[in-house]
């Protein structure tokens, strides 16, 4: 059983590792998104003026950051049955069914536990907003953060964690399964999807068997 | 500036409701067994997944560098029984000494 505080207080390193990134000088996550608003498309936008130009900018960004968040559906779809109350409740609820919140709440066999779904999502909420505050303070005293290894906290994180959930073949299937289908697509999908594409290994209880 | 800010609540909404279409479309409903078992696969696959994307891609191409030697760290430290915090700290702290041996 993992403890919720310990894997909340690693979160915590992480949310500081990323705020870090945003106030340091060269963070990649900085990198990428000055090369997402700044550079790409130039020459095709000059033609059109200036907010033409802004207006594909706004376009590549929100199609960026959805491609990116389009996990959170198969993992809001994993976490509704354990939801109680109206659907604006439930809703709300859902909005803290973040990566490790998701996770943590997992107790085996496709079930969730709404308590630890909200516990740990506040927590991690909490954790995010003042690690990543305090990374921007204190970014420029940090230096590179990629220096210090931050960006493998996460990755780390979600390790232990799945190690905490493989039971059984049929985990350690689908975990290898999702794992090869993410590798696949990084080539040549756009961020966001080979973690949607990994989503497809639950066809496979489709197949029955235990649960 | 006003842009800016129609984008981020934009992409807020967007992202709001991704995560609240499966609270909102299945509350109340019983579901059935086989939704049960479909989900039990999805938390090992997405995190399987979640780790080979923050670990093997750089930008938009496979890569293998120094975050591969803190994973490998990490689930030593896993093999080993260590705390959670300790593994993530181990993690890092082997990427950052692959780093500073000249690893990318």
């Amino acid at each position: 059983m993992l403890d919720l505080r310990r894997a909340a207080g690693a979160d915590d390193e992480l949310g500081c590792g990323r705020g870090a990134h945003g106030g340091g000088v060269e963070g990649a996550h900085r990198l990428r998104a000055q090369r997402l608003l700044v550079d790409r498309g130039d020459d095709e936008l000059a033609d059109h003026g200036p907010q033409a130009a802004e207006l594909r900018k706004h376009g590549r960004v929100a199609r960026s950051t959805v491609e990116r968040d389009a996990p959170y559906l198969p993992i809001g779809l994993s976490v509704a049955p354990a939801l109680r109350g109206s659907i604006p409740r439930r809703v709300l609820e859902a909005q803290l069914a973040v990566d490790e919140a998701w996770a943590i709440a997992h107790v085996g066999d496709g079930r969730y536990d709404r308590d630890r779904l909200v516990g740990a999502g506040v927590i991690v909420f909490v954790a995010w907003v003042s690690g990543t505050g305090l990374g921007v303070l204190g970014g420029s005293v940090l230096g590179d953060p990629a220096a210090l290894g931050l960006d493998v906290l996460s990755p780390a994180l979600f390790l232990a964690l799945l190690v905490a959930q493989v039971r059984d073949a049929r985990a350690a299937g689908a975990a290898l399964l999702g794992a090869s289908i993410a590798l696949a697509c990084i080539p040549w999908a756009p961020a966001g999807v080979p973690i949607v594409a990994a989503s497809l290994v639950a066809l496979l209880g489709l197949k029955g068997g235990r649960r | 500036m006003t842009g800016v800010w129609v984008l981020v609540g934009v992409v807020g909404v967007a992202t709001i409701a991704l995560k609240g279409a499966g609270a909102a479309l299945l509350a109340g409903r019983p579901l059935p067994a086989t939704f049960g078992r479909m989900v039990a696969l999805l938390a090992p696959g997405l995190l399987a997944a979640l780790i080979v994307v923050q670990i093997f891609t750089a930008g938009d191409r496979v890569a293998l560098d120094a975050r591969a030697v803190g994973l490998t760290a990490a689930a030593i430290a896993l093999i080993a029984r260590a705390p959670i915090l300790l593994v993530v700290a181990t993690a890092a702290l082997a990427t950052a000494l692959a780093r500073a041996a000249g690893l990318t």
